[in-house]
């Protein structure tokens, strides 16, 4: 959709690719068989060299976005890479879904990769960038133009244990494959071997790490318990809500659940085999249910707002922002149905005993699949709307509110009704809101300005106008990235030597750009004396909403950081930010979402921060020993390992 | 409540660090008080840490009754191991022969999880397990240390041979001095004379000579999810052999280290690779060419790909490797859990709670309602894990102080009487030296003081980086009376090699 070089005349829309709906081991199940085997329609793109590129496509797949290597460290040995423009491939849907052939799964992760950055663009309308590469402490050979990232590599083999990670580090995707625990011997033999990379929920919880990691780097840090669950959520909802987009798979589930989607179905489970694989008795994690230990049965879990007291282990937390994001769209799934609903029974709204008119199946999972994709979409342009730093879910939900109202002024479907009942419902609203209502949640319109700062921020403005235009044609990624890399260097420079003699500035963004009166602890200086900043993102926010209200604002992102220590005496970071989000056409600042880098709030903050660093996350053994900054390298590769189980 | 004239119990711990040992003396109202020792081990080995266990089995001995100079033995009653683990075992092997020469143990209390082979067919499997993690633990540990020097050798495998090396530990390290192995089946096999008996949750063991003293086991729980591997224990051994590879199979396939056991049944070449040989195109990452043999096509694609050095940065090499981190904490967590705990409530209701290294899980599972106790009052109503929580005035605190090993909601909270002590087997330094900066943790040892009403001693002592770790200063406790503050002096004494609670 974005920046590709000019078609080929008749060049398709769409590359056919056969895999799995949910995983393998659905598969081997007569009800659920005929509805597991789907085709992904993933963007086209050429996957062969074309002439005078640099970094060429081909076999892997090695795509724009993705690059698949198959090498298996554990097992000393490499895989041949699957040729998709294949004439047999490319005539029937790539090649059939296959546990025994790594290029099926080669071509698996490929789909459903691209089929979840697909997502993303599409709500975000600007093209992915993946997180920069980051230069190694000591080693200078990383150079300034080394630093673009074309292609999130996957690597579908290369762990022998049941896990599955993103690296920040090396911008990669790692699977590993397991033998099946002798438990369970439903969906899979014991010692089967059971592979994360064939599973859709993996792929695209994995992906969307890296997505949500391209976009907010800081969020990796663990400064609050919110933070890290936030990334496990969010990356569990677009797993989850992608369920959606297979219309077989929904008409089926419907059709089964005879349209009530609170009850157990696959669509609000995730990584069912893998769940049962490691000895569970079901998905590895569900929506809104869970599988008793004892008894096997589901059963709904109930909205528990002290659940979010203490409820700490990441996966677990996250699962509270999941349930409330899943119940928000059941509500507004309802909502848009109970009208068919009445249509089909003369009024009663009561559903006679026994299966659904092929047709209400067939309206109601069109309804289910339009509700789905707008909130998977209000979720992830939500993320523009977030502080650039220690996302909370409180906060989550006001960039959810504030990113809705902005694109769709008239919310007569009550979208954003149902996202604030169903997170009020479990606690999880803001604490400094005087009231639980969509007025007093949408961030509040940034400050009125003096006349100065109107100015610096006027300058600021005119400045990104003459941009626009250039990012709006740059003819790749790479270049764009180029761009926006040198742009921010430049906005840098506008920022420091002009916002300093301006203090309405500081209040504006709660950061400092003077030398503070009183002495700020552990704030970085440059050599003039100025405080360091770091313009963290700049992005052209271009929408058009369904009432044909247009967004056109440029959102820009600072970071500052105080090292201190823990009342332990370990080092940390304090890092406060500031996300701008200013309208193009009136050149005034829209929002100023804030964390404070200095201040009395920011103090709190920061004696909050500095509890959570000293107590852990109080459930892994891991953290117990080591801390809850076990791996700065690879942060989510414990995490996901360590996943009680 | 007013002081008893004769204390019914003296608790002696013991101050060698970072590892348990305690010597219970319960008074029986004859000359033979019954004693009861209960773990015996330091984490860190070294001669001065064999000299210092040493010294503590020389007390232990003339506490007993024996003498050492004269080479008369002591006598303990009854000796619990809570699980095999080196801090709670290492004295042992390190100070074997004063034990063994100078000491009568009559009774040995271990776990159910310590039945001998054969026995407990739950136990046999866990062992097992353990074993196989423990084997596959030790394989990445090597592989990793081989790997040390080289320039692959990234920052997280740096991490997980970290983790590896430190958690290791506690089972010994391969060819170093700590061998809890060794002690254990000197316990349970090679020390002469005392008989062994193995406890389940639910049962009363009898102290011997104190019949007002009732002894409760808690834990290990007899867990239903590890329950769940009854299907191989129902089609029997050949059934798990055949059927049953494992994660720890499949990693120590990669190793070439897999089990003999499980071989005999399979093309060892086979185990653990995921796809057949037809799709596999061999490399040796480790040589100097590792594509040479690949064809052609391939060749060109890998070196390009991943071989050049440009794209060094992105190569996976070794990450594999790291999964051994997670192993040795779930092996770690797996042993601390099958922890024999047991409750002594004395004749006056009171209760002193000694967890081993209980986790959570273990915690929890005490709360199971399947689990209570007759009372000691015919028709009375039975007892259940929180009413003896409730009346706990003496607290072992668990796993040396670290946070997953006190419940809070299910433990800690509970233990509301009045008079709540606690000791933590802790040595601070000792911990750090490991790397191990949160045992015991902050937040846990403010909620103990807070509890306990200040009353929270320490193996050792330590203050600095704003950590607090010091003994009370009884006169400066300001929620005790001062008559309870001169009765708390004559029941605590505190000696460098020992802190001995009168209750």
């Amino acid at each position: 959709m974005f920046l590709q070089k000019p078609a080929l005349a008749g060049a398709p829309p769409f590359r056919r690719l056969s895999g799995y709906a949910f995983d393998p081991s659905l598969s081997t199940q007569l009800e659920t068989a005929v509805v597991n085997h789907v085709v992904f329609p993933v963007r086209w793109e050429a996957l062969a060299p074309t002439s005078g590129e640099a970094e060429p496509q081909g076999p892997g797949p090695v795509g724009e976005y993705v690059e698949v290597v198959d090498i298996d460290p554990p097992s000393q040995c490499l895989y041949a890479p699957v040729d998709l423009n294949d004439p047999h491939l490319l005539a029937q849907d790539g090649l059939a879904p296959s546990e025994g052939d790594p290029r099926f799964h080669q071509q698996m992760v490929y789909a459903v990769a691209m089929t979840t950055i697909e997502h993303f663009e599409r709500a975000l309308g600007r093209p992915v960038l993946w997180a920069e590469r980051e230069p190694i402490k000591g080693d200078e050979s990383v150079e300034e133009h080394e630093r673009f990232v074309r292609r999130l590599r996957i690597y579908p083999h290369a762990l022998r244990e049941a896990n599955a990670y993103y690296s920040p580090k090396k911008v990669a995707l790692l699977f590993g494959y397991f033998p099946a625990s002798a438990s369970d011997a439903g969906g899979h033999f014991p010692g089967g071997m059971v592979f994360s990379c064939l599973s859709h929920d993996i792929i695209a919880h994995e992906t969307t790490h890296a997505l949500l990691d391209s976009m907010h780097r800081r969020f990796i840090e663990p400064n609050h318990p919110d933070v890290r669950a936030f990334h496990e959520a969010f990356a569990d909802i677009v797993a989850l809500f992608q369920h959606f987009s297979f219309p077989e798979v929904l008409r089926h589930q419907i059709a089964r659940t005879r349209g009530d989607l609170r009850g157990r179905s696959l669509l609000g489970e995730l990584a069912v085999q893998f769940g049962r694989a490691m000895g569970g008795h079901g998905a590895l994690r569900s929506a809104i249910g869970e599988v008793d230990e004892r008894t096997g049965k589901w059963t709904a879990i109930a909205p528990d707002p002290a659940a979010y007291q203490d409820t700490l282990e990441p996966h677990d937390r996250g699962a509270l922002l999941v349930a409330a994001v899943f119940d928000a769209f059941l509500a507004i799934y309802e909502s848009r149905t109970a009208d068919l609903l009445r249509i089909a029974t003369g009024g009663t709204g009561q559903l006679p005993a026994g299966n659904l008119h092929p047709d209400l199946v067939r309206r109601l999972a069109e309804e289910a699949a339009k509700a789905a994709s707008h909130i998977l979409a209000m979720c992830i342009r939500a993320l523009d709307y977030c502080p650039p730093v220690e996302i909370t879910f409180g906060e989550y939900l006001r960039a959810l509110i504030t990113a809705d109202a902005d694109l769709v002024r008239d919310d007569h479907r009550g979208y954003r009704v149902a996202v604030i009942e169903a997170f009020r419902r479990r606690g999880l609203y803001p604490r400094d809101v005087r009231t639980v209502s969509e007025g007093s949640l949408r961030w509040p319109p940034a400050l009125q300005l003096s006349d100065d700062a109107q100015q610096a921020v006027q300058e600021i403005g005119n400045w990104l106008r003459g941009l626009m235009p250039e990012l709006r044609y740059a003819q790749d990624r790479c270049e764009l990235f180029e761009l926006m890399r040198e742009k921010r260097i430049q906005l840098h420079e506008k920022i420091r030597s002009s916002w300093k003699s301006v203090p309405q500035l500081e209040a504006l963004t709660g950061l400092v750009f003077r030398r503070p009166e009183k002495p700020l602890p552990g704030l970085r200086y440059d050599k003039d004396g100025i405080p360091r900043f770091q313009v963290a993102s700049l992005a052209a926010i271009e929408r058009v909403g369904p009432d044909g209200d247009v967004i056109n604002q440029v959102l820009l992102t600072l970071i500052q950081t105080r090292d201190l220590r823990t009342t332990e005496g370990e080092r940390m970071k304090f890092r406060g930010g500031c996300t701008l989000l200013i309208d193009l056409d009136t050149q005034r600042v829209r929002y100023a979402i804030v964390k404070p880098i200095t201040g009395p709030a920011a103090e709190r903050r920061l004696e909050r921060q500095r509890r959570f660093l000293e107590d852990g996350d109080g459930v892994s053994l891991a953290a117990a020993y080591f801390g809850t900054q076990a791996d700065d390298e690879e942060p989510f590769a414990m995490l996901h390992r360590g996943h009680e189980h | 409540m007013p002081a008893p004239k004769k204390s019914a119990v003296r608790i002696r711990c013991y101050r060698q660090g970072f590892g348990d040992c305690f010597l219970l003396t319960f008074d029986t109202g004859k000359a033979q008080p019954c004693r009861v020792l209960i773990d015996c081990g330091l984490w860190p080995t070294g001669p001065a840490h064999t000299a210092t266990m040493q010294k503590i089995a020389e007390d232990i001995v003339e506490q007993t009754g024996g003498k050492v100079s004269a080479k008369k033995k002591g006598v303990v009653d009854v000796l619990v191991v809570t699980h095999e683990h080196w801090d709670h075992l290492s004295g042992f092997n390190q100070a074997r022969v004063i034990f063994e020469k100078l000491l009568t143990v009559r009774q040995v209390w271990l776990a159910w999880t310590e039945r001998p082979k054969g026995k407990d067919s739950l136990a046999d499997t866990l062992r097992k397990d353990y074993e196989k993690k423990k084997k596959a633990a030790r394989r990445l540990q090597a592989a990793l240390q081989a790997l040390e020097s080289s320039p692959g050798f990234s920052a997280s495998n740096a991490r997980a041979l970290q983790q590896l090396d430190s958690l290791l530990g506690f089972f010994g390290a391969v060819g170093g001095k700590a061998d809890p192995v060794g002690a254990m089946k000197f316990i349970r096999e090679e020390w002469v004379g005392p008989t062994r008996s193995y406890y389940d949750p639910g049962q009363l063991p009898e102290l011997p000579g104190v019949p007002g003293v009732r002894t409760y086991v808690l834990g290990p729980p007899r867990d239903e999810k590890k329950l769940r591997r009854e299907s191989s224990e129902k089609h029997g051994a050949l059934y798990e052999l055949f059927f049953g590879l494992t994660e720890e199979d499949s990693l120590l396939a990669a190793l070439g280290a897999l089990d003999e056991d499980v071989a005999r049944f399979r093309d060892v070449e086979e185990v653990g690779k995921p796809f057949d040989l037809a799709h596999r195109h061999p490399i040796d990452l480790a040589a100097a060419q590792p594509e040479s043999a690949l064809p052609a096509g391939l060749r060109e694609d890998f070196t390009r790909r991943y071989g050049a050095p440009d794209n060094a940065w992105r190569r996976i090499d070794a990450d594999w490797l790291n999964a051994g981190g997670a192993l040795a904490l779930r092996l770690d967590k797996g042993i601390n859990n099958t922890s024999l705990v047991l409750a002594f409530e004395l004749p006056d209701g009171r209760v002193l709670l000694f967890p081993g290294d209980a986790q959570l899980g273990n915690w929890e599972s005490w709360h199971d309602p399947t689990l209570s106790w007759k009372s000691r009052e015919p028709g009375g109503k039975d007892i259940v894990a929180r009413d003896l929580l409730a009346r706990t005035v003496f607290y072992k605190v668990g796993h040396h102080g670290s946070h997953n090993a006190t419940a809070q909601d299910l433990g800690l909270e509970l233990m509301t009487h009045p008079d709540l002590m606690a000791f933590v087997p802790i040595s601070h330094q000792m911990a750090l030296d490991n790397g191990w900066d949160r045992i015991p943790l902050k937040g846990l040892v403010k909620r103990l003081r807070e509890r306990a009403k200040k009353r929270v001693w320490f193996a050792t002592e330590y203050t600095k980086d704003g950590k607090d770790f010091r003994n009370p200063n009884i006169d400066k406790i300001d929620e005790l009376t001062t008559t309870e503050k001169a009765a708390l002096k004559k029941a605590v004494q505190v000696d460098p090699l020992w802190i001995d609670f009168n209750l």
